[in-house]
């Protein structure tokens, strides 16, 4: 496989003029969810790069009022990285990557024939990674979530949910201060919450469900299909039989199992 | 203000005939990054569900070749929930809340002068829930993220990338099988294995991880957050509170969670 810039990177700028004020950068950062733009006057001519990282200037001098004063009258301009690292858009993805890692950057302007095209960012070499996971469908292991939303019994409901969107998750699993598997929660569970004022000292540990229902990692998927059928849960915590009190090896849930059968190559797709 | 179900909604409807194969719904929901379809006649008029739940009856019977021959001939209609539960796209959010609950749904077609206009989901709903926090800037409480993406030690790094990508989180903690916390995985720690033959399929987090981690303590100022991130070049710091030695973290802060605040209306910076 001889991946290239092109096949991974985003494609198209999203820039800002160099008068834009640093609470606009943050606006723009946050509603594109973006954590870079590309400052420029004309779109072809980019000047530099403004992350959310060169924004923390703006918040470590906005101590005092005075301060503060002055960082608003900063712009775009004032903090951006310039000039910007570029690359050619055919370049291969390991130079790439190896040209980010040796010059401690997180993203490079994408060129063709001397026009800016594009944006590659670690995320998305870390995408490119992601798609070489081998296809197998035999057991839990295969195809269940080894990473996961974990977080403490003692935090609030509001703080849950608001991850649980951010990231586009529908469980978190819950640990008590010594990580200890204590519960999960997921939307399910907060609809009882929703149309009402939550109170904000509400806790995860006072909403959760406690009652688990665990699938040892070598289960077949059949086993964890019929146990989520059979007591009506969208998602099980995968564990060791042999280890059963050790920290969760994952989560296992019916999108998995349906994200294995639309596959191309699995049984299901076959004619 | 009480939020109308049309504020929360999802618009439009993604669907399809009843006659689709089992397969075919599989590949529509994950392409679309959806748990359901809905399905419509041929005069358009909606006539069921179909989820990732459902589905799994398909995986459930696919144990042997003869069962599996069955399960594909089976269509979306087969096996759709029907009829449809529907709601008023201009009642109050909390309606919606309360019919999930009755008739133990997941998702709700909202309608609007007797035609369909899209669907609510628990998801949804948890979003409307997550919008009701605090305007607060001061430490490291108030804008951190208390639920934060884990993994144990011997997960692979092409896993750990996938669900980085999924869910568009940059960083994941690596706890062993006692809950301690080990390292931290970002997109800069897989920049060194993105090579010409991709990554090596046998390396796990535990090998590529940074240790020890970055930590602040909960009660610190934003300010001494981002001090430390600027000097110490961190993109994210380890929650923890000093009065508990040795306890599972917190949450997580990033860059991006401070410039977030700065782009909140009626922070400091706007306006």
């Amino acid at each position: 496989m001889n991946q290239t810039v092109n096949d991974l990177m985003h494609k198209g700028l999203i820039t800002c003029h160099p008068s834009t004020s640093l609470g606009q950068v943050a606006t723009m950062l946050t509603e594109h969810h973006v954590h870079a733009l590309v400052v420029a006057e004309q779109t072809d001519i980019p000047l530099g790069i403004i992350s959310d990282f060169d924004l923390l200037a703006g918040e470590w001098l906005s101590v005092d009022e005075e301060s503060l004063n002055t960082m608003r009258k900063l712009t775009a301009r004032d903090l951006m990285t310039s000039p910007i690292e570029t690359m050619d858009a055919d370049t291969p993805v390991s130079k790439a990557a190896e040209r980010m890692d040796k010059k401690d950057i997180h993203r490079m302007l994408v060129m063709n024939e001397d026009k800016p095209v594009g944006i590659l960012s670690i995320s998305d070499l870390v995408a490119g990674i992601a798609t070489q996971e081998p296809v197998r469908r035999k057991t839990v292991e295969d195809v269940m979530s080894k990473t996961f939303l974990v977080c403490r019994d003692d935090n609030t409901i509001i703080s849950a949910a608001r991850t649980m969107t951010q990231a586009g998750w529908r469980s978190i699993i819950v640990v008590d201060a010594h990580g200890k598997l204590q519960g999960v929660i997921t939307g399910h569970q907060l609809v009882h919450l929703a149309g009402n004022k939550v109170a904000e000292d509400l806790r995860v540990k006072d909403f959760m469900n406690r009652d688990l229902i665990t699938v040892d990692i070598n289960s077949s998927l059949q086993e964890a299909a019929d146990m989520m059928i059979q007591n009506h849960r969208h998602r099980v915590v995968v564990v060791d039989k042999n280890d059963p009190d050790s920290f969760p090896i994952g989560v296992i849930s019916s999108f998995d199992i349906v994200a294995e059968m639309a596959r191309p190559g699995s049984i299901w797709q076959r004619k | 203000m009480t939020k109308l179900v049309r504020d929360l909604m999802h618009k439009g409807l993604i669907t399809c005939p009843p006659d689709t194969p089992l397969g075919q719904v599989a590949v529509l929901l994950v392409e679309n990054h959806i748990h359901s379809l809905v399905i419509t006649d041929s005069t358009g008029k909606p006539v069921g569900l179909i989820s990732d739940f459902d589905l799994l009856t398909g995986e459930w019977l696919s144990a042997d070749g003869e069962n599996l021959e069955t399960m594909k001939r089976l269509t979306a209609g087969k096996l759709m929930t029907s009829p449809i539960d529907t709601i008023e796209a201009d009642v109050p959010w909390q309606d919606a809340a309360h019919l999930m609950l009755e008739k133990q749904d997941h998702r709700l077609v909202v309608s609007e002068n007797g035609e369909a206009v899209g669907v609510v989901s628990i998801s949804d709903l948890v979003a409307a829930i997550s919008t009701q926090t605090k305007a607060a800037r001061e430490t490291v409480s108030d804008v951190m993220a208390y639920a934060f993406l884990v993994c144990r030690d011997k997960t692979p790094i092409i896993a750990a990338a996938r669900i980085m990508t999924k869910t568009h989180w940059r960083s994941v903690i690596v706890v062993d099988i006692n809950s301690k916390p080990l390292g931290i995985v970002t997109g800069q720690d897989l920049l060194w294995h993105v090579d010409q033959d991709g990554v090596y399929e046998n390396l796990n987090v535990e090998d590529v991880m940074s240790h020890p981690l970055s930590t602040i303590d909960i009660h610190a100022s934003l300010h001494e957050a981002a001090n430390l991130m600027i000097q110490k070049h961190f993109h994210r710091l380890i929650v923890t509170d000093k009065n508990e030695a040795g306890g599972f973290p917190l949450g997580i802060l990033s860059s991006f969670d401070i410039v977030a605040e700065m782009a909140r209306p009626g922070s400091a910076w706007q306006g």
